[in-house]
């Protein structure tokens, strides 16, 4: 695990990616939006588009127009971007950490020790895992100092209730593990490193596409559902995790003929 | 106690068939090489052997295990180095020595004794403290082997032993696979293409052509069953006449003879015939002459099956066994030929 760990960190583009993409969703987005919404001019009879108004909590009727603003936009797309860290630390850390080795040669070295399988991708998905809640955790932190800020400079309301309790203590650890195990079951299926990480997008698509008509005004993600979503993704991922330690035999990851087959004679 | 047994053998990829019914038994404490061309399945049986992949038909165990159905238990006693799988990159070399003995739970006074003997042993300690990455490949092969036999193994898979080195260093290779097998009592399995390096470091050999093994067994009994015969080769004084019987070649007079007791008779004859008689030797046939004869062999089967089978359609046998005399033949229709077979 502490190898893998420092494979995944040991890579310069990769760390480099686990340390700036969390740093720009929960830190520079939001510091963003927060200057913007602060520094820009309030047109005389401003309003907020009433699908927002409408999914803003019961207190709406107390809030300005720019807190009003924060207000959505804190809870309504902040836990989209809080929700894109665990998925894409997960998934890349998963892809250096399996497809990585593969490509390297060094799984087969390892497969080759009387380390059994099991526990090899026991010990890659759990590392895998923590390094991806760990980094869920710190983006967290730093959106919470961000967000704290901005609410205390503008007098909106503190953005931290039950709906982002739910998101960051069940959603988004079932999301690092998700990602991570989702990862591991197609290594058998890719080729290389960056193919594993465009994976990504198929796990990225969907929490945008939510939160996206979310705010459009169409619905709002109750706290029950998100920790139904919670559970679903917890289901979903150990059913994932016995199929693709299932598949993760030696005979699967390397299924292709040995080099000297190359000028061989096919019988 | 048979270490490695293997009985009809076969492994096919995507309908290709890539080793067909291979019969092997390497012996505790015995060094075997499984000899032939590139394509010949030497690492497809290295791979079988190791759990990596798994026998389309036949069995195999090592050392009375399943590779394929209790490999972390067989890998703790079994070493195995091949091309496709290379250490650790970024770590150095004793850290990745420390790594696999931490794997195969050595202690760690054991785990550094036995790396500074390995490495002493294969004349790599100078690179002890260099990113794995960043070695020469004389080196990292040397450091593979190393990793294998980390934790004493009591059997040895070992493909392509001597690729990429040189000389000197196949033979530090060497003394360190001959200590395994004779001090440490492993039996080693070795996969080459290089007939001399085989010859070298195993007392047996299978020979493979195509995925096919065509001969099994000392030298002696493959040097028989191929046919290949022994010479009497004679450097005589210049414008005396060699004895009956004999070619120059190479600057020698030669003579096939069957047994290397006609020489003192052949060194008799000549000196009695008043030959001046600088030199006389018995030239034994390397294993590569003894592999292209096996090969050479089959293409002439093929003919004379090919002629019998145009010839008498209805009395045409599945094959004759074309040697016999303690070579273990097991195929009789080796495939095509290659360039030099």
């Amino acid at each position: 695990m502490k190898k893998d760990l420092g494979a995944v960190w040991g890579r310069k583009g990769v760390r480099a990616l686990l340390m700036l993409v969390p740093l720009l969703l929960a830190v520079v987005i939001p510091m963003v939006y927060f200057a913007a919404i602060s520094l820009t001019p309030i047109p005389s009879g401003a309003q907020v588009p009433k699908g927002i108004w409408a999914l803003l909590p019961e207190f709406k009727g107390k809030l300005e127009y720019r807190q009003a603003w924060i207000e959505a936009f804190t809870t309504l797309l902040c836990p989209m971007l809080l929700l894109c860290v665990p998925l894409l630390t997960g998934a890349v850390s998963s892809a250096c950490a399996f497809m990585g080795e593969k490509e390297e040669g060094t799984l087969e070295t390892l497969l080759l020790s009387s380390m059994d399988a099991k526990s090899i991708f026991n010990a890659k998905v759990t590392g895998c895992t923590l390094l991806s809640t760990f980094l869920s955790v710190v983006a967290f932190a730093a959106f919470f100092l961000t967000a704290a800020v901005g609410d205390l400079l503008t007098g909106a309301p503190f953005f931290l209730r039950i709906d982002w309790l739910v998101l960051v203590f069940l959603v988004t650890p079932a999301m690092s593990v998700f990602s991570v195990v989702f990862v591991s079951l197609i290594i058998t299926r890719v080729h290389s490193t960056g193919e594993a990480m465009q994976t990504l997008g198929y796990l990225v698509l969907p929490v945008v596409l939510v939160y996206l008509v979310q705010f459009t005004g169409v619905f709002r993600l109750h706290w029950a559902v998100l920790l139904a979503v919670a559970a679903g993704l917890a289901v979903l991922s150990v059913i994932l995790y016995n199929l693709s330690a299932q598949s993760f035999q030696p005979e699967k990851l390397f299924a292709r003929p040995p080099e000297d087959l190359a000028d061989g004679q096919p019988r | 106690m048979d270490a490695i047994t293997a009985y009809g053998l076969t492994k096919q990829y995507e309908g290709r068939t890539v080793l067909q019914g291979v019969n092997l038994q390497v012996p505790q404490g015995s060094a075997m090489a499984f000899a032939g061309h590139e394509g010949s399945g030497k690492t497809t049986l290295i791979r079988l052997l190791s759990g990596l992949c798994r026998p389309t038909a036949g069995e195999c165990s090592v050392l009375g295990m399943s590779p394929a159905f209790e490999t972390a238990k067989l890998h703790a006693q079994l070493g195995v180095v091949l091309e496709t799988a290379p250490l650790y990159r970024t770590m150095t070399l004793a850290e990745n020595l420390r790594f696999f003995a931490g794997i195969h739970n050595m202690d760690a006074n054991d785990a550094q004794e036995r790396s500074s003997f390995l490495l002493h042993r294969l004349d790599i300690w100078e690179y002890r403290d260099e990113k794995a990455g960043a070695l020469p490949t004389g080196v990292t092969r040397r450091a593979s082997l190393a990793r294998a036999l980390m934790h004493t193994p009591r059997v040895l898979l070992i493909d392509e032993a001597a690729r990429g080195l040189d000389p000197d260093t196949a033979e530090i290779v060497r003394a360190l696979l001959r200590y395994s097998v004779q001090e440490e009592g492993a039996a080693l399995l070795l996969g080459t293409r290089n007939m001399w390096y085989a010859e070298k470091v195993c007392q047996s050999f299978s020979l493979m052509q195509g995925g096919v093994l065509i001969a099994r067994g000392d030298k002696e009994s493959l040097r028989k069953g191929a046919g290949v015969r022994f010479r009497a080769a004679l450097r005589l004084a210049e414008g005396d006449e060699p004895p009956p019987g004999f070619q120059l070649s190479e600057g020698l007079w030669q003579k096939d003879i069957d047994s290397e007791e006609e020489m003192p008779a052949i060194i008799a004859q000549a000196v009695g015939q008043g030959k001046r008689l600088w030199e006389a030797k018995l030239i034994r046939p390397a294993l590569d002459e003894i592999y292209r004869a096996y090969l050479a062999g089959g293409k002439r089967r093929e003919a004379a099956y090919g002629q019998q089978t145009r010839q008498k359609p209805e009395d045409s046998p599945a094959g004759a066994p074309a040697a016999d005399s303690g070579a273990a033949v097991q195929a009789e229709q080796p495939g095509e030929d290659r360039e030099d077979g």
